[in-house]
């Protein structure tokens, strides 16, 4: 299969009128060797799928730890959205999605993979295109991509298997990430765990069924190791940048490096990565660098990251200053996932029960963001709210919060993956207008 | 001539809140049903009032503004109901886990609550039921349901025992069977309106069961005596339809609606709990295995499901009202609507719509429904009735 250039994508995008994004700066070479692996790994998934082997299409909120004790390859349909987004194939999905009667604008991170189903040439997506899967994997929490992954099956013509998500009743755990690694059975309701490990059985006997392969009880406790100690990096990471002033590295290099191992959760890969990253960290740190050598400004970004646009951030740090330092993608990994203890399946459905409720949940999710702002000494917070995804609200006690704590917030409203909506420059001023008139910050001399 | 049998479901229909304020002046207790697969047949067992929470099309959405919701606008509706003083007689809230939607709203609901109690938000609790049709979502709901009548107990101040379970069971199967005879009533050679019709289903949700069995027998009876309705036969799908704005619009345009799927639809009335199983079971199979809602579902549920609707009830074409930001329904229509179109039945997609329709909007639709059924329906007004 060639590989399409994503330059012929931006070229073409540029000749429609049709807005890109700017890539950003590496200065964490963590990040660079990421993205350098991540696109060799796909690669080999290319290949072994090729050669035959069974392949799998999930969501995020799949046990990736399932897959991989069955040594079944598998792609995120959010990564794969994302890297549509960065490669610039994204206008192009958009288009095939419109010819087949779905509108542009419906649940872009989450439709990109539908509509490289529907691609008549898909080596032209990303990286070579998306190879076809053996099995779906979906979650029951969202209407519409219980649709969106219904529609995948029938486009690549092949089963779907859907995992429910029960939800908590009691709502009030103050200061969940102290107790959730080694208390979450305090914390999470025994019921809803009970549901997950029958549905993670129950996933098992059908990827043992329709993939061939076996599943290793002894694997998935590796892995559910290694997954602990790749999060211990991120947590050890989260708190170096978090208590060094002017910051070693921002969330332009952080993201990407953070995630791409995220992808790899509880392998060998994903543990070096994440030692890496930390690694690289610490030694910026002990030699004075800094992402921005005059931070001024220490600011989180709420919400997911601008995919198409990860060199947008860095306007703030030339212009002002600014040191965007904190993500959720980082914050997550240190806080969210690492689960110690119990029967491995029980722990694993800890780990997404826990995590969806921190991303799901305002009881559980805002005092966490606040506790986040003060510990990396934020000065304010952005966040994006993606229009649409999840109803596209949701601000309000974000706000409240953040006031009660003194950390003033700027809310932007602008779709992560679709480009061809977002206006920069209307964005840029918003930020300049907050750093200037909320934060007291002026442009450097 | 009019249906004067109809006149005690138009007085409950004009003044949706009346059941309730009665129920409370003689000390009852009136529940709250958030979503559309709350067990209600527990609530009745408790001696309490079930009330479905419905939006208002000219009550606006303030509440949702202020507290930043981005759901479509009939559930910013419904939210918003429920923060402005009307609802003030509830004395719990009952949510279903029926959308992603609906847990938010719960949480939602929920942190204003303990961060704002002059909001005066009820006291509320989750059924956390699963849609899924597997075995152990079931299972799941079983144990909920044990849960949820235990909590009513709590409400109660006593037991609820088994035969007031199989009484409410068999007084909400008594309901759903009138609804059932009055919608044939709409078939073949309608006999009654789709907003006579969907003013009975809006109102079984909010009366004491028993008292709308009552109305809609008398209904049932005065109805099938009447003349024949003219006018091509429409199946209405898409957003839920909670007023009757839309259907009345519809049937200015020489129409009669005969059916639909949304969630004030078949699904209401089109299966019976089975009075023969354990009560746990009964309800459990009853609301698992129901018609799909098109939340929670996948498109290939739904299809299967309004493609047989729309046989089953003889309609001649297919309309689909789809609000602003209604995801679900824009991700279903288009493999709904090549299917409709493959069985001969012309359908008419309208999306990105409001909820309530101020007199601009409903006369842009009028003309486009208009052409639509004197266009390409078969018992519009261009080539007639066979």
């Amino acid at each position: 299969m060639a590989e399409h250039n994503p330059t012929q994508n931006q070229d073409q995008a540029q000749e429609q009128g049709r807005p890109v994004g700017r890539k950003s700066v590496k200065r964490l070479q963590a990040s660079a060797n990421a993205t350098k692996f991540q696109k060799e790994w796909f690669h080999s998934v290319q290949e072994r799928v090729r050669n035959g082997e069974p392949f799998a299409l999930v969501s995020t909120d799949v046990p990736h730890e399932i897959l991989r004790a069955m040594d079944i390859p598998y792609i995120v349909n959010q990564w794969w959205s994302s890297v549509s987004a960065a490669k610039q194939v994204t206008p192009r999905y958009l288009d095939l999605l419109e010819q087949n009667g779905y509108r542009r604008d419906l649940c872009n991170y989450c439709a990109q993979s539908l509509a490289a189903a529907m691609d008549p040439e898909p080596e032209k997506g990303a990286w070579g295109g998306l190879p076809k899967p053996t099995v779906l994997i979906g979650v029951t929490g969202c209407d519409a991509q219980e649709k969106i992954f219904d529609l995948m099956s029938k486009k690549f013509g092949v089963p779907l298997f859907f995992l429910d998500l029960p939800s908590p009743r009691v709502l009030t755990h103050k200061n969940w990430w102290e107790k959730m690694p080694h208390h979450w059975d305090e914390l999470i309701e025994p019921h809803r765990i009970d549901l997950l490990v029958e549905n993670y059985k129950e996933l098992i006997r059908f990827l043992e069924i329709h993939t061939g392969r076996t599943f290793s009880e002894t694997k998935l406790k590796q892995i559910l190791d290694r997954a602990n100690e790749q999060m211990e990096y991120k947590r050890k990471t989260r708190d170096l940048i978090a208590e060094t002033s002017p910051a070693p590295v921002g969330i332009s290099d952080t993201m990407p490096a953070t995630m791409i191992p995220q992808w790899h959760r509880g392998s060998e890969d994903g543990v070096r990565m994440a030692k890496a990253m930390y690694e690289e960290v610490k030694e910026r740190v002990e030699n004075g660098e800094a992402a921005v050598p005059n931070e001024r400004v220490r600011l989180m970004w709420i919400g997911l990251g601008l995919w198409f646009n990860m060199g947008f951030y860095q306007h703030f740090e030339d212009k002002y200053g600014v040191a965007l330092t904190w993500s959720f993608y980082l914050g997550l990994a240190s806080d969210a996932y690492a689960r110690y203890g119990g029967e491995p399946l029980r722990q694993l459905a800890a780990r997404f029960l826990g995590l969806d409720d921190v991303l799901r949940l305002p009881q559980m999710n805002v005092q966490w963001y606040v506790h986040e702002a003060k510990h990396n000494r934020m000065h304010g917070a952005v966040q994006l709210i993606s229009p649409r995804c999840g109803g596209g609200g949701g601000g309000y006690f974000f706000k409240k919060a953040f006031a009660d704590a003194g950390i003033p917030l700027l809310q932007i409203h602008a779709n992560n993956v679709d480009a061809s909506g977002f206006n920069e420059q209307e964005i840029i001023k918003q930020l300049e207008q907050f750093l200037e008139n909320e934060i007291g910050v002026k442009p450097n001399a | 001539m009019a249906l004067t049998g109809f006149a005690p479901l138009e007085e409950a229909y004009s003044d949706l809140h009346r059941a309730a304020r009665e129920r409370k002046q003689s000390g009852g207790k009136v529940i709250g049903c958030l979503g559309n697969d709350v067990p209600e047949e527990l609530v009745i067992a408790a001696g309490m009032l079930p009330v479905r929470i419905y939006g208002d099309p000219a009550g606006g959405d303030a509440m949702a503004e202020r507290y930043e919701k981005g759901f479509n606008p009939q559930y910013r509706s419904q939210f918003t109901r429920l923060l402005d003083g009307s609802y003030p007689y509830l004395d719990h809230l009952l949510v279903s886990n029926s959308s992603y939607i609906f847990l938010e709203m719960f949480y939602t609901l929920d942190m204003i609550r303990q961060t704002e109690p002059d909001m005066r938000v009820p006291d509320l609790y989750l059924y956390d039921c699963m849609m899924t049709r597997y075995r152990s979502s079931l299972m799941y709901n079983r144990d909920r349901l044990k849960e949820l009548k235990q909590h009513l107990e709590t409400w109660k101040g006593s037991a609820i025992g088994e035969q007031d379970i199989r009484e409410a069971i068999r007084i909400t199967n008594e309901n759903r069977r009138l609804l059932r005879q009055l919608n044939e009533l709409r078939l073949d050679r309608p006999r009654i309106t789709g907003t006579q019709f969907l003013k009975a289903v809006i109102t079984s949700a909010i009366m004491d069961r028993k008292a709308h069995s009552a109305l809609l027998a008398s209904c049932v009876n005065e109805a099938a005596g009447a003349a024949p309705l003219e006018g091509a036969k429409l199946f209405v799908t898409g957003s839920i339809q909670d007023h009757t704005y839309f259907y009345e619009l519809v049937e200015s345009c020489g129409a009669v609606i005969v059916g639909e799927d949304h969630d004030l639809g078949c699904r209401n009335y089109n299966s019976d709990i089975d009075e023969s199983l354990d009560w746990v079971e009964g309800i459990s199979d009853y609301y698992q295995f129901r018609t799909p809602s098109m939340h929670q579902s996948t498109v290939t549920e739904r299809m299967k499901a309004l493609t047989g609707e729309v046989k089953r009830s003889g309609a001649e074409g297919v309309i689909f009202y789809i609000y602003k930001s209604d995801d679900p329904a824009l991700w279903e229509y288009p493999e709904e609507r090549r299917a409709l179109e493959e069985m001969g039945v012309p359908t008419l997609v309208l999306q990105n719509q409001p909820y309530g329709l101020d007199e601009a909007a409903a006369s842009e639709l009028r003309a486009k429904i208009c052409e639509f059924v004197q266009q390409r329906v078969q018992g519009g007004n261009v080539r007639g009735r066979a």
